[in-house]
């Protein structure tokens, strides 16, 4: 069995000493809803340790283990020895075993034809703008419009558009130089792949810093802008513009007076998205943009900030794929949808009626879809971006 | 189908009619999770179980501990997994019962400040609930994150507030428990400490480490939180100088919440651990208030920190005599950022360095040494410790040390760093182990005080109990006739 990935984490491996602290343990998403500690970071540093000396075998319930980490880094605040690096090793050795889920395979071959995942032409990347506004101009800001969100919910990106021309924020797109980040190859275990295509986006983003006369590049997906700031620093590689969530970008606009809003009446709560919160340290432009809402109540859960539990979006992507048409399976589903059901009974616990999210993985996850807007169990859905667009005057 | 693999078939199917299947593994790749703890073990050691499981109530653990004696099955209950000597090691396989899914909080007496909750209730997540409503556990040990209250109950241990309050152990009320023939008893009545009359069956079933059944709920007594509480840290010139203070302390009648001590190279392990995480791109939500590399601390000095707790007035005139105390001896407060940065790393959790640490020397630390001893006996046991590392030439991680109510004892612990792939350095751990704790042993110490005997120190229990061992293994006999209960530890 080919192991090279997880022999590059050898040293992590053997250092992970089930240590006293076990902070990586109990608050990990997959142990409280499935037990055992073959579904915790340092379990699975143990399921590594295995592997790497031979002692266990690839089989259909390992795999699962090593599946149902939903990717919420949230072992990687607590520990410093990398558990992480250690499950996308892991995950590396099923592709390599052949023993990664079948879905796996398409979408890999889907980033390399069309540059993203969804199995959808190129092209049609900026199909939801104007003819004239899909090309790249001369502007301050960069949208990134990512790969979900630009084939699969494009109405987020014009409302975040409109949201820019509301605030005379100059701006422009990539146009085909957009390519998929990356990340979602590197989650499912083919880092050569993701950062091919990482290195690629840095260098169209300086490009157009060049060429365009850009600043500031804003993403709609918390995942990208990790990506593309996290990547660049470990390839060496030097990002010549300031990368931004659209919730810093809001916050900006709210500082300096250009975004105001109407009244609301509604108490919300932030879901910190992982990618946001415990993968960039953003926490405070979210709440600073609920803050400036007249009327409005900002309530926390009792797990909020780094100790926010994963909404498990993530689990449905690689463990099955469902975001490409590859449906789910039974057992990932279960998890996910016992993962959210804590969710909204923390949620209601904090007295919040509104959950808002700057991630649209977890919102869809939570809405079961791809819609603007959704209710579960009382509690109304909304992303920032919807938020903002509906209230700002 | 061999008569042991129909044997196994048998008692899983009867595991999946108590608990559900969902609640019972066999596989491999979750086996393997259960075969170590904390304990120093070479990688070579394997110890998997036949099976692991969840229980979720106290009907269940009973079936599950009859079925084992049916099947002379052994049973190994097990918490968190942070033990430092073995005690969650299923040392002839059977089945390991990962007690966490047993989590509820079933009662906060307000009134009578008491708690009773089952025995898998993880500490981070009793505390948190209790600070809620207004009140702390006088225990919270540098594995609050992990360990479970049930399994506290088994090992005792160390943490913040025994100087005031006692250890674990002296904080528990009552204990249910399952015996090892599945039996269910109460082991004292449910709301005060005494028992009043018959034997202290709570004392006996405290710190027996899994031997003699499984800690189903535990009743334990809690206290109303502080109107103020100051901690700080006070640097001495020596290690002696340090103990002297303590001893003065001690005997000046002040009650401080906690005194924890540490040599200089433990403290500047701590800051550099601390330093480490402050640069972690995720330290941006947490205290990253040591953004400059600690200075090098010489070995032989000794720190202090101390933490006072009451009603302001109180605690004012308390701190203001621990300084006096202090500077008699020629002790002086750390600088600020030193103090806020170890304040900070032991108060919000999850600050405790440990795997920062690790990280930062290349290999993992494994505790060697602890027991307990009288606090004046401290600076004899830091000579010969240091004396040890000189002679093992190992990589210490210095020492430390808890006092603790209601007599000041010290509970002193010692780690190395040691790579368990490497057998020589585990041969030379263990003999730095064997020679530290005959040290104590000779001094009138108490081997133990901080995580049990576990089936790493089984050596020094005949020297520490003499003919009353005997007495100890004919409990565990009458109560235990099948040896099911966690086999191979404290007696072997």
């Amino acid at each position: 069995m080919d192991m090279s990935a997880l022999k590059k984490y050898e040293k992590e491996i053997y250092l992970c000493s089930t240590c006293r602290d076990g902070a990586c343990g109990i608050l990990c998403p997959s142990f409280e809803v499935l037990g055992f500690e073959s579904n915790t970071p340092r379990g699975r540093m143990r399921i590594a340790r295995g592997l790497l000396e031979g002692r266990l075998e690839i089989t259909d319930e390992l795999v699962k283990r090593i599946l149902t980490c939903t990717g919420c880094e949230y072992c990687s605040t607590r520990c410093s020895n990398n558990p992480h690096g250690v499950m996308l090793a892991l995950r590396s050795c099923l592709v390599e075993a052949g023993k990664a889920h079948a879905g796996y395979a398409p979408v890999f071959d889907s980033i390399r034809r069309n540059h993203n995942p969804i199995f959808r032409p190129h092209e049609e990347r900026f199909a939801w703008l104007p003819e004239e506004l899909r090309a790249p101009r001369k502007a301050d800001v960069v949208l990134w419009a990512g790969c979900y969100a630009a084939f699969q919910y494009p109405w987020i990106l014009q409302k975040v558009v409109d949201i820019m021309d509301n605030a005379g924020v100059a701006w422009t797109t990539l146009g085909q130089d957009e390519w998929c980040c990356g990340e979602i190859a590197s989650q499912l275990g083919r880092k050569d792949l993701a950062d091919a295509y990482t290195k690629h986006d840095i260098n169209a983003i300086n490009r157009a810093v060049e060429n365009l006369g850009v600043s500031t590049v804003v993403t709609k997906c918390p995942d990208c802008a990790y990506r593309l700031k996290v990547c660049s620093e470990r390839f060496g590689m030097t990002l010549n513009a300031r990368l931004l969530h659209v919730t810093e970008l809001y916050s900006e606009l709210i500082k300096e007076g250009k975004l105001k809003f109407r009244e609301s009446k509604k108490t919300y709560v932030i879901q910190d998205a992982c990618g946001l919160g415990r993968r960039q340290g953003i926490y405070e432009a979210p709440r600073e943009i609920i803050r400036a809402i007249p009327g409005a109540r900002l309530v926390e859960t009792e797990r909020t900030r780094d100790f926010e539990r994963c909404c498990s979006g993530d689990i449905r992507r690689w463990g099955g794929c469902v975001g490409y048409g590859i449906p789910l399976d039974k057992y990932y589903h279960d998890f996910s949808e016992r993962l959210v059901g804590e969710n909204i009974k923390s949620i209601k616990e904090s007295g919040g009626d509104t959950l808002v999210s700057g991630c649209s993985g977890c919102h869809r996850t939570y809405i079961k879809g791809t819609d603007e807007r959704g209710k579960r169990e009382g509690i109304d859905l909304l992303q920032f971006t919807t938020l903002v667009a509906d209230l700002m005057i | 189908m061999d008569s042991n693999t129909q044997r196994l078939e048998d008692i899983y199917k009867a595991l999946v009619n108590i608990v559900g299947s969902e609640n019972v593994t066999r596989e491999e790749c979750d086996l393997i999770c259960y075969e170590k703890d904390f304990s120093l073990s070479p990688t070579t050691q394997e110890f998997i179980p036949d099976f692991a499981m969840h229980i979720r109530t106290t009907e269940q653990a009973s079936e599950v501990v009859k079925l084992a004696n049916r099947y002379k099955m052994p049973i190994v209950p097990r918490g968190g997994g942070t033990n430092q000597w073995g005690g969650a090691i299923p040392v002839n396989g059977g089945i390991v019962i990962d007690m966490r899914k047993m989590d509820r909080i079933l009662d906060v007496d307000e009134e009578n400040h008491t708690v009773t909750v089952q025995g898998g209730v993880v500490l981070w997540n009793f505390v948190k609930h209790l600070e809620k409503r207004g009140f702390f556990m006088a225990d919270k040990p540098g594995s609050w994150f992990a360990a479970t209250i049930g399994a506290r109950t088994q090992t005792n241990g160390i943490g913040y507030y025994n100087s005031r309050y006692g250890q674990f152990a002296d904080q528990i009320i009552c204990l249910e428990v399952v015996l090892p023939t599945g039996e269910v008893i109460k082991t004292g009545p449910p709301k005060v400490y005494d028992p009043g009359s018959g034997y202290d069956l709570t004392r006996l079933f405290s710190n027996a480490e899994g031997t003699l059944g499984i800690v189903t709920e535990v009743t334990l007594r809690i206290y109303p939180l502080p109107e103020h509480r100051v901690v700080e840290v006070i640097e001495f010139p020596t290690y002696e100088d340090m103990i002297k203070a303590v001893v003065a302390i001690r005997d000046s009648g002040l009650v401080p919440e906690t005194i924890e001590t540490m040599d200089g190279k433990r403290y500047s392990r701590w800051l550099h651990a601390i330093y480490i995480d402050a640069k972690e791109p995720y330290s941006s939500s947490r205290v990253s208030v040591l953004r400059r590399p600690p200075p090098e601390v010489v070995n032989d000095a000794g720190v202090m920190m101390i933490a006072c707790a009451g009603l302001k007035r109180l605690v004012g005139a308390q701190i203001e005599l621990v300084n006096e105390i202090c500077q008699g001896f020629g002790g002086k407060l750390a600088p600020d950022w030193c103090q806020q940065a170890l304040v900070a790393s032991k108060n919000t959790y999850p600050h405790n360095p440990t795997p920062h640490d690790s990280v930062l020397m290349g290999k993992p630390f494994k505790y060697v040494f602890d027991a307990t001893m009288p606090p004046e006996h401290g600076t004899e046991v830091f000579r010969a410790y240091l004396k040890l590392v000189d002679k093992y030439r190992v990589e210490s991680r210095g020492m430390e040390t808890v006092y603790c109510a209601p007599d000041f004892h010290a509970v002193m612990c010692a780690q190395i760093y040691v790579d368990e792939r490497d057998e020589a350095e585990v041969e030379v751990a263990r003999k730095f182990m064997d020679e530290m704790h005959r040290f104590v042993i000779n001094l009138g110490g108490g081997v133990g005080g901080c995580g049990g005997i576990g089936m790493m120190r089984m050596q020094y229990v005949k020297d520490q109990h003499g003919p009353a061992l005997e007495l100890m293994k004919e409990i565990k006999r009458l109560l235990d006739p099948n040896n099911i209960m966690n086999p191979g530890k404290i007696f072997g």
